[in-house]
């Protein structure tokens, strides 16, 4: 048995953790060891002089101060009750302060997002052109261009003949007062106008196609549709104050 | 279990206090060797009980639950002492005391010294089992550690304690 061991059983033994076979074998040890013996005898007297030391009295007055602690504490908390709610559970007041603060949040973020947006108006302008990027996601089956070059107004629209829809796109500079007619006919509705650099302008819409007002650069695109895919022919016209200016019809597979 | 909140509940939470109140205290006072000090933790122990009773599970001995609050509250208050205000390897100061003397021995007095000398951790296991003859079982439930772990803190505190009493020149 090594060393190590004799002192485990020698404090096990004043422990009086042994079994009665260790015990045994302690007690053959420390018969023929001296150190062994100087070595319990000093570990037995450390724990009698833990015996003879004893309690260290406490004052007095310390249940009478432990009861006073504990009664003031109780008061204290019926006192915090109404403004902390202590009557709840720590999770339950993490649990609602967090439903509180959502909620709160919330309808902070619906305040704040009816003030950015307008309200529940709805800008007509942005709709329009959400729709035609929508619809943009079709492919391409026919694209012709119209150049316009009159007095009044210098420009190109482009037709594009698609799976879902037809789109008119310009790109103009125009004197005051002109007026740009796009109209595929009445078998087709718009679906959309988006003109995202122009300035001023009127759009005008009709059973045949919209009139779009404008007056220096415009750029802009029309989405025409209806449920039965027709691709009839788009007439593009130009008018100023003196009358019509340019007019040319696309059509489909004509070129 | 509900929490003892009539003016009975007190008075019966008081036969505790009187009944565990000098345990207690004196755990807390071998553990951080100031007369004030014990008292503070003492008191602390028995309101946070008192406060957690919701919690107490009454299969339990109440005097368990108890140390584990005291030791908890001394090595912490050991702990952040030690940090704060380090003591030299060759001095530890004596027990400080009050008006209503904590009267000790001489022998009280040397192994109090001695304890000091070792770290907390140590000190708490030797204290428990020495003080107050808890068994192996009981401080590892306390501290909640590994049996294995205070029979190895025990020996090593003893034999750390014995060196102490020996360079202090009281050779046990």
């Amino acid at each position: 048995m090594t060393e190590k061991r004799w002192q485990e059983l020698m404090n096990r033994e004043l422990d009086g953790a042994n079994s009665p076979e260790e015990s045994a074998a302690l007690r053959s040890h420390l018969a023929a060891s001296e150190e062994g013996r100087r070595q319990f005898d000093e570990l037995g007297r450390m724990a009698r002089m833990f015996t003879e030391a004893g309690d260290v009295k406490p004052p007095a007055s310390m249940e009478a101060k432990i009861i006073d602690a504990i009664a003031s504490r109780e008061a204290l908390a019926g006192r915090d009750r109404g403004f902390f709610l202590d009557f709840l559970s720590p999770r339950r007041k993490i649990a609602y302060a967090f439903a509180t603060g959502l909620a709160v949040g919330i309808i902070i973020f619906i305040i704040l997002y009816q003030a950015l947006s307008g309200g529940n108006q709805l800008d007509v302008r942005d709709l329009y052109g959400a729709l035609a990027e929508r619809e943009q996601s079709g492919a391409v089956i026919d694209a012709q261009s119209a150049a316009i070059a009159v007095p009044g107004c210098i420009g190109t629209a482009i037709v594009q003949y698609r799976d879902q829809a037809v789109f008119v796109s310009a790109s103009v500079e125009a004197d005051d007062g002109v007026e740009i007619e796009i109209a595929p006919g009445a078998e087709l509705a718009l679906r959309s106008f988006r003109a995202p650099a122009c300035g001023p302008y009127a759009l005008r819409a009709s059973g045949a196609g919209i009139a779009v007002s404008l007056g220096g650069r415009c750029e802009f695109v029309a989405v025409f549709g209806d449920a039965g895919g027709a691709r009839p022919p788009v007439r593009i016209s130009v008018a100023g104050a003196g009358g019509t200016l340019f007019e040319q019809t696309i059509e489909l597979g004509r070129n | 279990m509900k929490k003892m909140t009539s003016p009975m509940d007190r008075e019966t939470f008081g036969a505790v206090v009187h009944r565990y109140g000098k345990a207690i205290f004196n755990v807390a006072y071998r553990i951080v060797n100031d007369y004030e000090d014990a008292m503070d933790i003492t008191q602390t122990t028995f309101t946070k009980t008192y406060e957690r009773l919701d919690r107490y599970d009454p299969s339990h001995n109440i005097f368990n639950w108890l140390y584990k609050i005291a030791v908890h509250e001394s090595i912490n208050f050991a702990k952040h002492r030690s940090r704060t205000v380090p003591l030299d390897d060759d001095f530890a100061p004596a027990p400080e005391t009050t008006d209503e003397t904590c009267i000790q021995n001489e022998t009280s007095k040397r192994i109090q010294t001695a304890l000091m000398t070792i770290p907390p951790d140590y000190r708490t296991v030797v204290v428990l089992r020495h003080f107050h003859d808890l068994s192996y079982a009981e401080i590892a439930a306390v501290l909640d550690i590994p049996e294995k772990t205070v029979k190895s803190r025990l020996f090593s505190g003893r034999r750390m304690l014995r060196d102490s009493l020996l360079k202090t020149g009281y050779a046990p």
